[in-house]
């Protein structure tokens, strides 16, 4: 059951960060490819300040925000002016610099040997996980309400039109590299606070958790789920990181001599749920104008087909089990 | 509002300028005409007083009556929040938002897309409603809650998201190419209508010379990147530069 809550938790966490590059690339058209960056400075000041420095968590979630906020804002002027190759680049070089400095600066982070251990920021006795659990729910519920009014408004609408034809845009009166630094800015300091919260998620923290796979993870997410659509992150962690590494992982009914191999068959099933919707379905599950009902009907078709698919296997099987039972029977009469 | 050029100059290429007017004034009479060969330099001058593109010498400044803007260390969103727009030659659009919506980007005041307004139910105006109802009833277009399908009609979006902007000085950058005969008159009517009321001074730069014997008060030639000669369209009818560079007599 703990197990169970610190996955759903980190479900969550990927959510959140999901939401965020939703804004910065499925709206903006910002590639971020240093997610992981963002949300790993927040997780490790966070930590660092609270272990190091004994600061409260609502403190040290202030002063890294700040911090961050800044730090974002400078990198935004510098990069977002450029060719989006130039933004991909320059993130995932931002990403590699902090990953780095959790490394070398051991006087702060203790370097690889790891740092901890970080409390949890609701201390009820007994209740801790679920209180952070609940949290990161708020949290997460928040930012998607937000969504689907920013698919709705005017400054949605800006950001799309900025996506689509920035220079269009601008001749239109539209500060368009306000827009995207502000946004920028905002996006990145939440994905920090997702990284303040992980911090007590994981407890004791190592420079092996800031690595870019979370941000592929979160990448393929977006893609997968839908990068237009206010539900695409939401739907495309469920399918990445919910079916696979929770409930496959975790909860799948395989046995022992089988199970060293779950892990490699998941990245195979990643990657060929990747290319079969970037071949099939480019915009991902949900295109932007995926509506409720078509969700709904999607979901239900879904099970619909489970259910069909496994009640065909069991009378299959059933039907050879008694053919065989016949035919033993016919054998044994002779 | 006019628009002075002065010592203005582009080149991409140390001493083969694109465009070198040493002196020149737009927007005098109302309506006015630039006309002149390909690659005269008709766009790149329309770019230049838009800043979308930055000049390698010279400045321009924008008359408004009382105040005189330099444009020079202005931004392409500042100069239309002045109310200096220009029109696109080639077809320029947002793929992703339908006429309605493209023209409600439009029509938003300037920084009215706020973070707080996401929470505020901000995007249907009553007054922009009414305003974008009467464009879309004397502008027919296919679908107007759908995408904009063909040339002509994202020609035409893009005239109209320029006019609901309510510029007070509209560039033209040959605006016939790729609408529809109908469509180009009921155009320039507005834009006839906008002129006589005082509400902008329009320069509409075009290969149909028709068009501009018809409408313009005064024309402008460009050729080789310079300014050849410029008078009312009866004076540039009869110039022998002209006859010879354009129009081929």
């Amino acid at each position: 059951m703990a197990y169970l809550l610190f996955s759903l938790s980190l479900l969550l966490v990927y959510i959140g960060l999901a939401q965020m590059l939703h804004v910065q690339f499925g709206l903006l058209g910002i590639p971020n490819f240093g997610v992981v960056g963002f949300w790993g400075f927040g997780m490790y000041f966070v930590g660092v300040l609270q272990v190091q420095l004994s600061m409260s968590f609502v403190d040290a979630m202030i002063l890294s925000s700040v911090i961050l906020a800044a730090i974002s804002y400078g990198l935004g002027h510098l990069i977002l002016r450029l060719e989006r190759q130039a933004i991909l680049c320059a993130t995932i070089a931002f990403s590699a610099i902090i990953a780095l400095l959790v490394v070398t600066e051991k006087w702060a982070t203790m370097g690889v040997v790891g740092l901890g251990t970080i409390r949890y920021p609701l201390r009820v006795f007994g209740a801790e996980e679920v209180l952070h659990f609940t949290l990161l729910l708020v949290f997460v519920i928040a930012a998607q309400l937000y969504l689907h009014r920013l698919h709705g408004s005017r400054l949605g609408r800006l950001m799309i039109a900025i996506r689509d034809n920035e220079e269009l845009a601008a001749s239109l009166g539209k500060d368009t590299f306000r827009v995207k630094l502000h946004a920028f800015t905002i996006t990145a300091t939440i994905m920090g606070i997702l990284g303040g919260l992980s911090a007590a998620l994981n407890q004791f923290l190592t420079p092996n958790m800031i690595v870019p796979s979370i941000t592929f993870a979160v990448w393929i997410s977006l893609v997968l789920g839908g990068k237009e659509h206010a539900l695409g992150p939401m739907m495309g962690v469920f399918v990445t990181f919910g079916i696979f590494d929770i409930f496959i992982e975790t909860y799948a009914p395989v046995s022992p001599e089988f199970a060293v191999l779950v892990p490699n068959i998941k990245l195979f099933l990643y990657g060929a749920l990747l290319v079969a919707v970037l071949l099939y379905r480019p915009s991902g599950f949900l295109d932007k104008d995926t509506t409720p009902a078509d969700i709904l009907g999607g979901i239900l078709r879904a099970i619909a087909a489970t259910l069909g698919g496994v009640i065909t296997a069991l009378s299959v099987t059933a039907k050879g089990v008694e053919t065989l039972a016949a035919k033993t029977k016919k054998d044994d009469d002779a | 509002m006019k628009l002075h050029m002065q010592g203005l100059s582009k080149s991409y290429h140390a001493g083969h300028p694109v465009l070198d007017v040493p002196e020149g004034t737009l927007g005098e009479y109302g309506l006015e005409g630039l006309i002149g060969p390909n690659g005269a330099g008709k766009s790149t001058m329309m770019g230049l007083l838009t800043r979308r593109i930055a000049p390698s010498t010279g400045s321009v400044t924008l008359e408004d009556g009382k105040t005189t803007h330099r444009l020079n260390p202005l931004k392409s969103h500042d100069v239309a929040r002045l109310g200096l727009v220009k029109t696109n030659q080639r077809i320029q659009g947002f793929e992703s938002l339908t006429i309605r919506d493209s023209l409600r980007l439009a029509a938003t005041p300037f920084g009215q897309e706020t973070y707080r307004g996401v929470l505020r139910d901000t995007t249907m105006d009553a007054a922009i409603e009414t305003e974008i109802d009467a464009y879309l009833a004397r502008f027919k277009f296919d679908d107007p809650d759908g995408f904009a399908k063909s040339g002509g009609e994202k020609k035409l979006l893009d005239i109209l998201r320029c006019m609901i902007l309510k510029p007070r000085m509209l560039l033209m950058d040959e605006p016939t190419a790729g609408l529809p005969d109908d469509v180009t008159q009921e155009v320039m009517k507005l834009v006839g209508e906008k002129v006589k009321a005082k509400e902008m001074t329009v320069v509409i730069v075009e290969h149909d010379l028709e068009l501009i014997w018809k409408h313009c008060k005064y024309v402008h030639f460009l050729s080789e990147g310079a300014i050849l000669f410029h008078g009312t369209p009866k004076d540039v009818k009869k110039n022998r530069v002209v006859a010879e560079k354009y129009m081929g007599i």
